[in-house]
C-alpha cells in the first residue's frame, strides 16, 4: 500500500529520522493561516501524490516570499500530475506539504527493502543520493537487515567508511540507519526509502524525501496504519474493485475484461492485444471465481464508460460452470447490458455450463478456448 | 514416478476442518490421493471424511506417519502452521493460504534454509498433482490432467489450469503440475523444480509459466543454460501490463526502472534455448511441436 511523503515522513519522524519541518494544507486557506502563524518567507511546496517523478513534473517548487509561497500553493493545489508513474489518468494533489528549505551540502541515498529472489532483508546504501541515485548502481551498498538483531558495528563502520561519515555525522547518520531499520520491521513495510539524505552547512543530516509503502496483506496487525490509505489516488472504479475484494487496473482500451487469476488475467490482455484489439482493464475476481466476486466485476464492467464489448474468460476450479452459466444467465436478464458480450467458461463441469448458456435465448457469443474467445471479441470490438 | 507427490505420499491437510479444508480434501480424496488426517488445534478426536483430525502436527505424525501437509489455515495463523510442520519434521508442505505477510514469509524461508529437512511449495499458490500417481495436493481442477511425460511450473493457478488443459488437448499428458505461488517471496523457486525435474526419468519436457516482476525468470534461463538437458517451452504472462501497478498478484509488477519486464525474462530464456510460446492461446500446440521434435 502507498501512503503520502508527509505520511511517510511521520512514520519516520516517530522511530528517530529527523526531517525538515513541514505543514500539511488541503486549502488556501489553510496555507495563508500556516504562513501567517509560522511567518514563513521561504518554503519548498510540494505535491503529495501516491507516484514519483513529482519535481519533473513541476510539482516541487520553492517560494521565496509568501506572495510567491501563495502563487505556487494556488497552482499546485489541486493539480493533476500526468507520467508514467500515474498512469494515463493521473493524479490530483488535494494535498500539498510546506517545507522549511535546506541548504545542501551532499546528498546520500538509504532504503530498506526485500530482495524477493534472494528471499532476504537488505539495507541500501549510496554516497549519490537524489537524482543521481539512478546512475550510481555501482556506489550502492547491500546489507542484510535480520529482524531480530541489529547491525554489527563492522557493518556500520564499513557503511559509514563508503559514504565519507566521521565524527558527528557518522554518530547520526548510524541512528537514522538503525530507525529505517525499525521503522522497516515495525511497520511491516516493503520499502523504506531516504532519497535524498541531505548532509546541510551545518553538518545536520535530515530526510528531504521519503517513501514508505506497506505490505497490505500486513495490515490486519496494524489497524492503525491501514488509516493511511487514500483511496484519493485511485479511481472510482478502482476503489469500488478494492471494497470489493477484486483487482482491477485501469488500461486505456475498449474491450472490458473479466478474468478469474491473476496470470490468466494478464495473459487474456497480452492476446487481445497481439490480436490487435486493446483491453479496457485488468480484473481477477479471483482464483475461486465466487458468485458474489462475479457479480460485482459484472456490474463495474457495466458501469465503465469506455468499455465497448466484454469478454468473459473464467477457469473455474470450485464453483463450477453449471452454476457459473446459471448466474450469467441471471445477470444477463436482470441487468440487460446494452454491449456484446463474449462469455468463455471453462473448468469443472464445463460441458453443461455452456450448453446452458447456448439454450439460453441470450445475446451473447460462446467461445470453447482462449484464442477463440480473444478473437472474437477484437473483431466485434472493431464494429462497435 | 514424478515429482514431489506420488501414490506413496501420506498427507494430511492442516485447517482441515475450515470450509476450504474440508472442501478440498474430500475433492482430493475423490481424485485418489492418499490423505491419511487432518490437523485444526482444538478439534482433536474429530473426523472429516472419515478421517481422524489431530491437535497438532505432531500427532498426527505420530498416529500416521505422515510425510506431506497442505494448509488451507487462514492468512494470520498459516506462516505458523508452515513452521509446525516443519517442526515436526514433514519432507513437504504445500501452502493454498493467500495473504501471508511477506516479513513473515523471509523468516519462515530462513528458518527452513536451517533446517534442510522441509521443502514448502507456496504459499498461495494452487498446489502439485502427479497425474500417473492419481495423486492431486492443492485445487486444481482434476479432469484437465492426463499422465504423461512434460512437467509443468507456473507461478499462477488458473494459468496453469490453462496450460496444463492446452497441453493434453494437444495429446500431451503431465508428469507432475507444480504451482509454486504468485507471492513475492516463495518457498520452492523455479530452479528447485527443474532440477527435481532434470533428475526425473518420466518428466521428458518442461513446460514453464512465467510472469512480469523479480528475476526468477532470468535466473532460471542460466540455470537452463548450464544443467538442462531437456526441451523446455516458456510463456511469459504480462507483456502488455503497465508499469508499477500490481497485477493481482503480490509479486506480479514491473518496476520503476523497467525490472520485472517480460520482454527481458523472454531474451533470457531464448538465450538458454528455450522456446517461447508469446501467443497464451497456442502454448499446448507449441508444447507438442517441440516433444515431437526431441522424441
Amino acid at each position: 500500500m502507498d501512503i503520502h511523503e508527509f505520511q511517510a515522513k511521520e512514520l519516520l519522524q516517530k522511530k528517530g529520522v529527523p526531517t525538515p519541518p513541514f505543514f500539511i494544507a488541503s486549502s488556501m486557506e489553510e496555507v495563508e493561516s500556516i504562513l501567517k502563524k509560522n511567518n514563513l518567507n521561504d518554503c519548498i511546496v510540494k505535491v503529495q501524490i501516491h507516484a514519483g517523478g513529482r519535481g519533473k513534473a513541476g510539482g516541487v517548487r520553492r517560494g521565496k516570499s509568501q506572495k510567491e509561497i501563495l502563487e505556487i500553493s494556488r497552482e499546485l493545489l489541486g493539480m493533476k500530475i500526468v507520467n508514467e508513474q500515474t498512469g494515463p489518468d493521473g493524479l490530483v494533489a488535494n494535498k500539498i506539504m510546506l517545507c522549511y528549505p535546506v541548504d545542501i551540502v551532499k546528498e546520500y541515498y538509504l532504503a530498506a527493502t526485500i530482495d524477493r529472489d534472494k528471499r532476504i532483508c537488505i539495507l541500501l546504501t549510496s554516497r549519490s543520493g537524489g537524482m543521481e541515485v539512478e546512475k550510481a548502481h555501482e556506489t550502492i551498498i547491500r546489507t542484510e537487515l535480520f529482524s531480530q538483531k541489529s547491525l554489527p558495528k563492522t557493518q556500520f563502520d564499513h557503511i559509514a567508511r563508503a559514504l565519507g561519515w566521521t565524527g558527528q555525522t557518522k554518530e547520526d547518520g548510524i541512528n537514522i540507519i538503525t530507525a529505517i531499520r525499525d521503522a522497516f520491521f515495525y511497520y511491516d513495510a516493503t520499502l523504506v526509502e531516504i532519497n535524498p539524505l541531505a548532509l546541510d552547512k551545518d553538518g545536520r543530516l535530515s530526510a528531504i524525501d521519503a517513501k514508505v509503502t506497506l505490505d497490505e496483506d500486513a495490515l490486519f496487525r496494524h489497524p492503525d496504519l491501514a488509516l493511511l490509505d487514500d483511496p484519493s489516488q485511485r479511481s472510482p472504479d478502482e476503489n469500488e474493485a478494492k471494497s470489493k475484494g477484486l483487482a482491477f487496473v485501469h488500461l486505456d482500451g475498449t474491450i472490458g475484461c473479466m478474468v478469474n487469476g491473476a496470470g490468466l488475467a494478464m495473459a487474456t490482455i497480452d492476446l487481445i492485444s497481439e490480436r490487435g484489439g486493446k483491453a479496457a482493464n485488468f480484473l481477477d475476481v479471483g482464483g475461486l471465481s465466487t458468485t458474489k466476486n462475479i457479480t460485482y466485476g459484472f456490474d463495474i464492467l457495466l458501469s465503465e464508460k469506455p468499455v465497448k464489448v466484454i469478454f468473459i474468460n473464467l477457469y473455474s476450479g470450485i464453483n463450477d460452470c453449471a452454476s457459473i452459466a446459471e448466474l450469467f444467465k441471471n445477470l444477463i436478464s436482470a441487468k440487460k447490458p446494452k454491449i456484446p458480450l463474449v462469455i468463455r467458461l471453462e473448468g469443472n463441469k464445463s460441458k453443461e455450463g455452456k450448453e446452458i448458456l447456448a439454450n439460453a435465448a441470450l445475446d451473447i457469443v460462446l467461445a470453447d478456448t482462449i484464442g477463440e474467445g480473444v478473437e472474437k471479441v477484437v473483431k466485434i470490438s472493431k464494429k462497435v | 514416478m514424478a515429482i514431489l507427490v506420488s501414490k506413496k505420499s501420506k498427507i494430511i491437510t492442516q485447517g482441515i476442518t475450515g470450509s476450504a479444508g474440508t472442501y478440498y480434501t474430500g475433492n482430493c480424496l475423490e481424485y485418489g490421493t492418499p490423505i491419511v488426517g487432518g490437523v485444526t488445534p482444538g478439534k482433536g478426536g474429530e473426523f472429516v471424511h472419515g478421517l481422524p483430525v489431530f491437535n497438532t502436527v505432531k500427532e498426527a505424525c505420530k498416529a500416521t506417519g505422515c510425510t506431506v501437509s497442505m494448509i488451507y489455515v487462514p492468512a494470520p495463523f498459516a506462516g505458523d502452521a508452515i513452521l509446525e510442520a516443519a517442526d515436526a519434521g514433514l519432507e513437504l508442505v504445500v501452502c493454498i493460504t493467500e495473504g501471508i505477510p511477506i516479513h513473515d514469509m523471509v523468516e519462515i524461508t530462513r528458518k527452513l534454509a536451517k533446517t534442510k529437512k522441509t521443502r514448502l511449495i507456496g504459499p498461495n499458490c494452487p498446489g502439485v498433482i502427479s497425474p500417473k500417481e492419481a495423486c492431486k495436493v492443492g485445487i486444481m481442477p482434476s479432469y484437465i490432467h492426463r499422465p504423461g511425460h512434460v512437467g509443468i511450473v507456473s507461478r499462477s493457478g488458473t494459468l496453469l489450469y490453462e496450460t496444463v488443459l492446452q497441453t493434453t488437448q494437444s495429446g500431451l499428458g503431465q508428469s507432475t503440475c507444480v504451482g509454486i505461488g504468485g507471492d513475492p517471496i516463495q518457498g520452492t523457486s523455479f530452479i528447485e523444480i527443474f532440477s527435481l525435474f532434470e533428475q526425473d526419468p518420466k518428466t521428458h519436457a518442461i513446460l514453464l509459466v512465467g510472469e512480469i516482476g523479480g528475476s526468477a525468470e532470468e535466473e532460471t534461463a542460466e540455470w537452463i543454460k548450464k544443467h538442462c538437458t531437456k526441451p523446455v517451452v516458456a510463456y511469459i504472462a504480462g507483456m502488455y501490463a503497465p508499469k508499477g501497478r500490481r497485477m493481482g498478484h503480490a509479486g506480479a509488477m514491473i518496476g520503476k526502472n523497467n525490472t520485472g519486464i517480460a520482454s527481458t525474462k523472454i531474451e533470457a530464456l531464448r538465450k538458454a534455448q528455450v522456446t517461447i510460446v508469446e501467443s497464451a492461446a497456442a502454448i499446448g500446440a507449441e508444447m507438442a511441436k517441440v516433444v515431437k521434435k526431441y522424441a
